[in-house]
């Protein structure tokens, strides 16, 4: 697609005419070349048959004497090893032929002499009257070159007359032809013809890549642009378009910047409010998991205990192994305690609601979580004159302080301040912004201390089942969870508020009873 | 003894060992002498193979693998080197460094005698892992298919004798090194020394490989020390002194196939020394006495994979000493040996009673080579007792005929036995084992026939057809209760024969092909390998080049259908091709370099008996040979 | 119980064939080749023909020097019959064994007389030479000959009173560096009718043979050598002895040895030589040749 628009652009009509003109110069190039290299070939096959004819006369004089067929094959193989010599044809004085060596593929293929196998390449025959130094046939060339033997006229002169200068006459004792094949001509042709199509194409491909990247930088802010128009259009998220320059196209730019900047504040704010359902969504399929969990579980160890009970009837009364059925107990107790906040969390515990004075409750609490907070951690509680009541399980209200307390303390090794406050707000339908309760009047209870504090991660996951901060082995990481729990229970809300080095404060927010009549019928809707 | 018993071997053997010798490579006198009346095509070697006509006289099936062989096919261990012998079956052989179990002819490798220089390597039970065994040391490999024990003793399926290279070949220092490294992180070094000062000759090798596992789940690292010391003192006597360290550690995890979750660990320490005493004590008479020593074992655990807890681990050895002595008297038409053989060993494992036992065993033997022109006889005889399995004579009587110069028939009767693995006698309640102190040897009547014969001088080409009638066989029995022992009670008959063809060379290029088969029925099947019938067959291949001009190179082939039971999960399903190339690139007067490149199993086969063991797949390396 | 009966009827069995008389079978004789080339079978084969033995051929190898002497005492032979210098040299070391030598230089055969071996060597006497040369050449006056007197000072010794006695003059030169041959053939022309090339290693090499070859054809001076490898090279003639009728003659002085068994050696050469002719060079040299020495000789052309 992208190409496609390509071919529709404007940058592809200048990168076409460029191309168009490197792809002329190429040919006419490669056209020159290859006709200068191929008449350079050709001499050099003419030159190479020359010398090795001339050469191999003057070396195989002695065997073309001697007319020994063994010593002159053994000659010619240096010869034959040449890349373009196809046969080799040595003649006697009498032109009669001695030896004729053919290249073995040569002569499966076809025979390099045409039509007459018969005349096997023979540029002499013995009727011949003139010798011709080269011949072009069919897909050969043959080179004659005479062997030359120089012989002293006669022995009695060598003897009398020592000094004289020698005496020498030059026998043509045979012919040597060496044949060449032009095949080889063909192929260093089509060799040439390659190299040059191959380096045409790899020129025309380089400057083509070139032309396109140089016609493409100076397109791209206007492509840029268009694609990020037309992505807003699809409703995708849009990166700011860079501003390369100020001409027009920068200024385009700039102006569609600044709208996409306030489509996308707008977009931040649905999706924050998206985020607190999904939370809230997540937290009760936890709860329907554990709920599930816990129950089974439950009867497990209702099975073991009752085992491990039988058992330890059983042993004798100072049996060794009865420290083991007593772990085995203490553990299962510890399981069913875990078990049984899971449950708790999971609202299959049925809970007995009261209406109850909150302050009531805190203030019956105190000495037992001032204990609880031990040493080194002062308990501050500030209340309000009044009674706040309101529809609860008094029982799990405590569970909820003391948990909060508990978290507090842990969260302050080091002594400090924990502080317990309670207070009644109206929250009107204008509110927003924090997990909002439904309108009405709250009796709020916080508990703040002066930890460490901790950050956003920690605090988004903090009501998470099995989410601890602490060591391994101190906390079950199911406290928290508990305490949303029953909040939940009690259509209440809870709200964490903490920076890093600042403390932690939990809200817990739970709807005051205004009149009676309105709580039974709500405790109704949910067992 | 077992020195010249090397010698009475080689006088009734040495069929092959022409056969895959090199061209023979004359003196540059005399060839320059020759060239002034001969032309070069003259002087040509007419075939390397034609000296078979006249050297085979023995009546045993015989082959023999060469130190150039080895270096040939670039074998690490002697289980490589064997792997592709026509007859071998290796079973258990995941690649060098492996135990590598060699077999022969149907016969599983506790029945199979292993020997350094006349010195048997078998453990308490039987077993030797040639994958083990460096090869740096050896000379050849002779390999004697069918039992031999007239000759050597316990020795059911056959013998394998190797023969270490001998102390200060040359007048001066000659040294070689090797490093060659792998796929796997397999590497192999190795160095050697020889050298002679008047007298004496020294020769010494040390070696080290390591892998990470040529099949995954085998790791193992290997030292190697060999030494030999040679004293001719006087004309007629000469001295031995060899010595041989070997230790190995290797990690297997071969049981993972079942989800076994466990590993083996084997840590080996073998300790060889052996002195041997040559003497001539007359013209037709000579005298050979050896003492030697052999100790091995140590320590194997096993322990789990998830938590490397350790789950079962022993510590056994098993040592042994022993001494030899034969007289070799010639006289007219004969060629007697008569001799003894004594043996002391000592088992050390937690599951014996009191910890340990004692195996005590000594031995006669006489055998006699008679050679009446074209026709050899060669009877033996030999009676061994051993304080576990009790007394047993074994003859044999062996004949050759040579039927023109191209021709030979042997035919070969021979009585054999195996002597029961040791922890068979004892209790091993661990195992639920009750051992039975009253179980024999097996014995087995063998009847062979061959021939080997030239054919038209273009190859050479070897026969053999053999019947083992087996007897006594120890065969598993259920007690009840879970409870097994053995008892000698079942019978098998193993007929089969093997081929072997090897062309003259052409070119460089030698060709040698061999096939076998065998086919095997035991009569009661409740055996532990658990089978009642089998046949089995063979093929080996091996096209080797070199024509002297420093390139070497060798393709071989080895295929077995091992026609295992189904739930031994076997699998074998083509040919394991190996193929090495030698290539020299440097020759200097007292120096030369070598580079090499091996690849194994090229095509990836499988050929193995069980997948707890399975064999290695393609795996290359390459490396440098240096000699001075 | 059947253990017993094997054991007695094994012992017994192997008592039997212990006892077997020993018939006198014809004796064996280890043939130890330096190498397995066409000329050493050929030689072989003539000595299995006349020695009338059985034969057991093994072939020198370095590598396996030793097992070749264990081999050899074990198969415990009348004689050794060593084909080639190799073989010759190896045999000193069997010992206690007659050792017949073939093939190889008279210069070895003599230096090893001491260790006792019997045999033919490579060897043709200057006067079968000189006489050859005058059958086919009758008009030569003047015989050339280069040699090195390390390896040939007696052959030409003793072709020169061969020379003499048939009033024939030996142009000789000496040399003992290859470099110098071209020279020394230069300096013979016109001074000689016939070239006589000498088994000599000094001499002999390719590049010196193509040499004399073309001193031979541009001189039209004709060449009488010793092998006929260079009678069809472009000899004219030649005068050579068939490896076959050496292994022939040495069978014969096998057989002489093992009948006496008195430790007398015999050493011989050359007992029948053959001689070659190539026709086409007599003809382009214009010499002629006559008709009854043609119908005698081989031909190589």
């Amino acid at each position: 697609m992208q190409i496609k628009s390509f071919r529709k652009s404007f940058g592809f009509k200048v990168f076409r005419s460029f191309a168009l003109s490197i792809l002329v110069v190429a040919i006419v190039l490669s056209a020159l070349l290859v006709y200068y290299q191929n008449s350079m070939v050709k001499k050099d096959l003419y030159k190479e048959g020359a010398t090795l004819a001339d050469m191999l006369a003057y070396s195989i004089r002695t065997w073309v004497f001697a007319e020994n067929k063994d010593m002159l094959k053994d000659a010619v193989q240096g010869v034959m090893g040449q890349k373009n010599v196809v046969a080799v044809v040595v003649y006697n004085a009498d032109k009669r032929v001695l030896l004729i060596e053919k290249k073995q593929s040569v002569k499966n293929k076809k025979d390099p002499f045409g039509n007459d196998p018969a005349a096997a390449g023979k540029m002499l025959t013995e009727q011949a009257g003139i010798v011709p130094k080269t011949a072009e046939r069919g897909g050969t060339i043959g080179f004659l070159s005479p062997v030359v033997l120089e012989t002293y006229k006669n022995m009695e002169d060598a003897i009398y007359f020592e000094e004289s200068p020698k005496q020498s006459v030059q026998h043509v004792i045979g012919y040597v032809e060496v044949v060449l094949d032009k095949g080889v001509l063909r192929t260093e042709m089509r060799s040439i013809l390659i190299r040059n199509a191959v380096a045409t194409l790899l020129f025309l491909l380089a400057g083509s890549i070139a032309i396109y990247i140089a016609v493409r930088r100076l397109m791209r802010p206007l492509t840029n642009l268009a694609l990020s128009v037309q992505s807003l259009g699809r409703g995708e998220t849009v990166a700011k378009v860079p501003v390369e320059s100020m001409d027009e196209i920068g200024r385009l730019a700039m102006d569609f910047n600044t709208m996409s900047d306030s489509l996308k504040k707008r977009e931040a704010e649905k999706e924050m409010l998206e985020e607190k359902l999904r939370y809230a969504q997540k937290m009760e399929a936890v709860g329907t998991l554990a709920r599930g969990i816990a129950h089974d579980f439950n009867n497990i160890l209702a099975t073991l205990r009752g085992s491990i009970y039988l058992i330890d009837k059983k042993l004798p009364a100072h049996d060794e192994l009865r420290q083991y059925t007593r772990q085995v107990h203490a553990s299962i107790a510890r399981a069913q305690n875990l078990i049984r906040g899971l449950i708790t969390f999971s609202r299959t515990q049925r809970i007995h609601f009261h209406p109850a004075d909150l302050g009531g409750i805190i203030r019956r609490l105190q000495p037992m979580l001032a204990n609880m907070a031990g040493e080194g951690v002062d308990l501050e509680v500030s209340l309000p004159a009044g009674q706040l009541m309101v529809m609860s399980d008094s029982i799990q209200l405590e569970q909820i302080l003391m948990n909060l307390c508990a978290n507090g303390r842990d969260a302050m090794p080091d002594g400090g301040m924990l502080s317990i406050s309670l207070e009644m707000v109206t929250i009107g339908s204008e509110a927003g912004g924090q997990y909002p309760p439904k309108p009405g009047r709250y009796a709020v209870m916080s508990v703040s201390d002066t930890g460490p504090g901790m950050d956003d991660k920690t605090r988004e996951r903090i009501f998470e089942p099995y989410f601890t901060t602490k060591d391994v082995g101190k906390g079950t990481g199911l406290g928290l969870a508990i305490v949303y729990g029953i909040v939940k229970q009690h259509n209440g809300w809870i709200w964490v508020e903490s920076e890093k080095g600042e403390g932690t404060t939990f809200r817990v927010y739970l709807p005051l009873l205004e009149n009676n009549e309105e709580d039974m019928e709500m405790r109704g809707d949910r067992p | 003894m077992s020195f010249s018993r090397t010698g009475l071997v080689l006088l009734l053997v040495l069929v092959l060992s022409h056969l895959s010798s090199v061209a023979f490579a004359m003196s540059e006198e005399e060839r320059n002498f020759l060239l002034m009346y001969f032309k070069e095509e003259e002087l040509q070697v007419v075939s390397a193979t034609r000296s078979l006509k006249s050297v085979s006289r023995v009546a045993e099936n015989v082959e023999v693998v060469t130190k150039y062989d080895i270096e040939l096919m670039n074998a690490h261990t002697v289980a490589e080197a064997l792997y592709f012998v026509t007859g071998i079956e290796v079973s258990g052989f995941v690649g060098p460094g492996a135990q590598g179990a060699i077999g022969i002819h149907g016969s599983d490798f506790t029945r199979v005698a292993v020997m350094l220089d006349g010195v048997p390597l078998q453990n308490e039970s039987n077993a030797v892992a040639a994958g083990i065994l460096p090869v740096q040391m050896i000379e050849k490999i002779e390999i004697i298919k069918g039992p031999a024990s007239s000759t050597w003793g316990s020795s059911f399926g056959g013998i394998i004798n190797i023969i270490t290279k001998s102390a200060g070949g040359g007048d001066h220092i000659n040294g070689m090194a090797y490093g060659s490294g792998g796929e796997h992180a397999t590497s192999d070094i190795r160095a050697e020394l020889d050298g002679r000062k008047g007298p004496i000759g020294v020769y010494l090798f040390g070696g080290a490989m390591n892998s990470n596992g040529l099949i995954d789940r085998h790791f193992f690292h290997h030292n190697n020390f060999f030494s030999k010391i040679t004293v001719d003192a006087g004309e007629k006597t000469k001295i031995d002194l060899s010595f041989f360290y070997h230790k190995d550690k290797s990690v297997q995890w071969d049981f993972l196939v079942f989800d076994y979750d466990a590993y083996d660990v084997y840590i080996n320490e073998n300790i060889y020394g052996r002195a041997a005493l040559q003497t001539s004590l007359g013209k037709d008479l000579d005298l050979n006495v050896s003492a030697w020593l052999f100790n091995q074992g140590g320590p194997l655990y096993e322990n789990t994979v998830s938590t490397d807890d350790r789950i079962w681990d022993d510590d056994s050895h098993f040592n042994k000493y022993g001494f030899s002595g034969h007289l070799a008297w010639k006289t007219g038409k004969h060629v007697i040996v008569a001799g003894t053989d004594v043996l002391h060993g000592r088992a050390e494992a937690s599951v014996y009673p009191e910890g340990a036992v004692d195996q005590e065993k000594y031995a006669f033997f006489i055998n006699d080579s008679i050679s009446l022109g074209n026709l050899g006889i060669t009877p033996g005889l030999r009676y061994d007792h051993s304080n576990l399995g009790g007394d047993i004579v074994s003859p044999s009587l062996g004949v050759t005929y040579l039927v023109s110069k191209d021709f030979l028939l042997r035919a070969l009767v021979s009585r054999g036995f195996h002597d029961p693995a040791i922890p068979a006698f004892f209790d091993n309640l661990a195992g639920n084992f009750v051992g039975n102190p009253g179980i024999k040897p097996e014995k087995v009547w063998s009847y062979q026939i061959g021939a080997e014969a030239n054919v038209a001088n273009i190859l050479s080409t070897k026969l053999t057809l053999f019947l083992h009638d087996i007897d006594n066989i120890l065969l598993q029995k259920d007690l009840g209760e879970g409870l097994l022992t053995f008892e000698n009670a079942g019978k098998e008959r193993t007929i089969g024969g093997e081929i072997e063809i090897i062309t003259k060379k052409y070119r460089g290029f030698i060709l040698k092909a061999g096939a076998h088969y065998e086919s095997v029925k035991l009569d009661n099947f409740s055996d532990i390998r658990l089978f009642d019938n089998t046949k089995r067959y063979g093929f080996n291949t091996s096209l080797s080049y070199d024509e002297g001009k420093g390139l070497r190179a060798v393709l071989k082939g080895h295929y077995l259908w091992w026609n295992a039971p189904p739930f031994w999960d076997a699998k074998y399903n083509g040919f394991v091709m190996d193929f090495n190339m030698i290539k020299e690139i440097l020759k200097k007067k007292n120096i030369s370099l070598e580079t090499f490149f091996t690849a194994h199993n090229i095509f990836d086969a499988s050929s193995y008996d069980s997948n707890v063991i399975m064999n290695p797949n393609r795996w290359m390396e390459a490396g440098l040979r240096g000699r001075f | 119980m059947l253990n017993k009966i094997d054991s007695i009827s094994a012992v017994l069995l192997f008592l039997l064939i212990l006892g077997l008389p020993v018939f006198a079978g014809a004796g064996e004789i280890v043939v130890l080749k330096s190498a397995d080339i066409q000329p050493y079978n050929e030689a072989v084969e003539g000595f299995t023909k006349s020695c009338r033995c059985n034969v057991r051929e093994i072939v020198l190898n370095e590598a396996d020097g030793r097992d070749i002497l264990e081999k050899i005492r074990d198969a415990d032979p009348e004689a050794v019959f060593a084909v080639g210098m190799d073989a010759l040299n190896f045999s000193k070391t069997i010992g206690n064994v007659p050792v017949i030598y073939s093939m190889v230089p008279q210069s070895q055969s003599l230096s090893v007389a001491q260790q006792s071996a019997s045999g033919v060597s490579m060897y043709i006497s200057p006067e079968k030479f000189i006489a050859a040369i005058l059958e086919v050449f009758p008009q030569a006056k003047k015989i050339g000959v280069i040699f090195d007197a390390r390896h040939s000072g007696s052959f030409v010794k003793d072709a020169d009173s061969a020379c003499r006695a048939r009033g024939i003059e030996l142009v000789a030169e000496k040399t003992s560096r290859p470099g110098d041959i071209p020279q020394l053939i230069d300096s013979m022309r016109g001074r000689i009718d016939v070239f006589l090339m000498v088994p000599d290693v000094t001499v002999i090499n390719p590049e010196s043979v193509k040499y004399l070859l073309l001193f031979s054809f541009r001189n039209k001076v004709p060449i009488f050598t010793f092998s006929r490898k260079y009678v069809e090279m472009g000899s004219a003639a030649g005068l050579y002895a068939a490896p076959y009728d050496m292994g022939l003659q040495a069978g014969e002085i096998v057989q002489t040895i093992v009948s006496e068994k008195n430790g007398k050696l015999i050493r011989a050469d050359a007992r029948k030589t053959v001689l070659v002719i190539n026709r086409k060079i007599i003809n382009k040299l214009g010499i002629r040749v006559r008709g009854e020495v043609l119908g005698r000789a081989e031909y190589a052309d």
